[in-house]
């Protein structure tokens, strides 16, 4: 056995010990770590969402005249437009498909005729509000527009909501976190504390103050890889439950589980800063 | 006497307050064994932390296999004690290994690994005439067991010098002279030993004898 499967197994053998403690340890880091990663999820999902809302339907540019010549004349000029990726035209008889298709219904046989106008529809690659709010004020200027139409109202809604999902992150879920951390800060430190004689003994053979260190690092690796996998299960199984209670798909980019994986072997790391000094 | 294993002139050491041990003058030469008698509470158990570097020297000059304890930094202290051989007066042991593990861990820690490590440590089990338990616990062997046990792990290394910390202590008679042939053996081999005790012992036949009384070595 070398020097550091021997300080590998000391490390393990620290665990075991007092196995209650190593649960609590996963446990309270898992809940600093998870509850941080949900809300920063939240916050991804929500600027996501914000995101689609106008890249979606996009802005819709109603025309009082079907004529394709001045809904060409009206594409040119949205196409120019700054952050604009692209602009179609439908006709009164295109719009009224598409709502049939969605509504699933025959307007024709319901309206009697077609009441719905010709339209310009922009389309931008990243949406933003003072880009798409400058081009609905000027197209509402220009000659045969009637009305501009898109979900500023949602786009508030959504903002003010990544505000407060912001807020939570700085006054509920970092305070949270840094408070599990002191206490796997000490139920890691007891644990060690627990096998002083052992340290002692040790040190009186002649084990090295890195051979300890090294020892600690896998107690602290071993909790923070399982409370970072605990985690990310944990993260996974939330966003599965918001996609099913929101009836909305969204998905998380694997960053955020590495990101939340790697966050539970450092906060354990941190966590262990306090086995080391004094030295145990 | 530079060429002395141990050598103590005028130490004194304790814990801030007034010194535990006063003036202390010691020679040792290699292959020599000491034994060292106190009563309980004279600084037997100070001394030999003293020669491991475990316990500050206040005033004098101590050395050991050549290292200036109070010069020495942690590295060559940590260097001096894979050199020395300890054994504890209450056996301490990794309770979560087996046997074998137990009287191997001062070649793990100097790096030793697979085979030549288990050959050594399987040897050492041997001497001490318990290859039988290599596989048990520590907590699974009688006092007598564990106290060969914890010899055997002082001596599987080969060191030039053995501190033995009242060893048969607790010991029954016959388990203290199976104790006591292990470290004569390895005396015979030529090991400097150390030994304190509070009660007599067979060793003390052959052996250099010293009293520790209150803190101050006789002669």
């Amino acid at each position: 056995m070398s020097t550091l499967g021997f300080s590998a197994r000391l490390g393990w053998n620290t665990l075991k010990s007092r196995p209650t403690l190593t649960v609590l340890a996963i446990l309270l880091i898992t809940t600093g770590v998870l509850v941080t990663s949900v809300v920063m999820a939240a916050r991804y999902v929500l600027n996501t969402a914000r995101s689609e809302l106008l890249a979606g339907p996009g802005l819709e540019i109603e025309l009082s005249n079907s004529d394709s010549q001045i809904g060409a004349d009206i594409m040119s000029r949205v196409e120019a437009w700054l952050g604009v990726s692209g602009a179609t035209y439908l006709s009164p008889e295109q719009v009224m498909h598409e709502i049939e298709a969605n509504v699933g219904d025959s307007l024709a046989n319901l309206l009697g005729a077609n009441a719905f106008p010709a339209m310009v529809r922009a389309h931008f690659a990243e949406p933003h509000a003072q880009t798409v709010d400058s081009l609905a004020s000027i197209a509402r200027q220009w000659p045969n527009v009637t009305s501009v139409v898109y979900p500023r109202n949602a786009w508030n809604d959504l903002t003010r909501l990544i505000d407060k999902v912001r807020r939570w992150l700085m006054i509920g879920a970092l305070p949270l976190y840094i408070f599990t951390l002191i206490l796997t800060a000490l139920c890691l430190r007891a644990q060690v504390r627990n096998r002083k004689t052992t340290w002692e003994f040790l040190s009186l053979l002649g084990m090295s103050r890195a051979t300890s260190l090294m020892a600690l690092s896998t107690q602290q690796l071993v909790v923070g890889v399982l409370a970072g996998m605990l985690s990310c299960g944990l993260l996974w199984g939330t966003v599965h439950v918001s996609q099913w209670l929101l009836l909305h798909e969204f998905r998380l980019p694997a960053l955020y589980f590495i990101s939340t994986l790697l966050a539970g072997i450092v906060t354990a790391q941190l966590a262990g800063l306090a086995t080391r000094s004094p030295r145990p | 006497m530079t060429s002395s294993i141990v050598e103590l002139i005028n130490v004194s050491t304790g814990f801030g307050g007034p010194p535990l041990l006063r003036g202390l003058s010691l020679a040792v030469s290699a292959g020599e064994l000491i034994v060292i008698e106190g009563a309980t509470g004279s600084g037997k158990t100070t001394l030999v932390r003293l020669l491991l570097g475990a316990q500050p020297v206040q005033t004098g000059l101590a050395r050991v296999l050549g290292i200036d304890l109070a010069r020495a930094g942690k590295s060559v202290t940590t260097n001096l004690r894979r050199s020395v051989g300890v054994i504890f007066q209450h056996p301490r042991f990794l309770d979560q290994e087996s046997v074998l593990m137990n009287v191997a861990v001062p070649l793990a820690i100097r790096g030793t690994a697979g085979e030549k490590l288990r050959g050594l440590g399987t040897r050492a089990l041997m001497d001490a005439g318990l290859s039988a338990n290599a596989r048990k616990r520590p907590a699974q062997l009688s006092g007598g067991e564990q106290a060969r046990l914890q010899i055997a792990r002082a001596l599987v290394h080969r060191p030039q010098l053995v501190l033995a910390d009242e060893p048969f202590a607790h010991l029954d008679p016959e388990s203290a002279e199976a104790a006591e042939s292990l470290l004569r053996t390895a005396h015979e081999r030529g090991t400097t030993v150390i030994l304190t005790t509070h009660r007599p012992t067979s060793l003390t036949e052959r052996a250099r004898r010293m009293r520790l009384e209150d803190g101050v070595l006789h002669a």
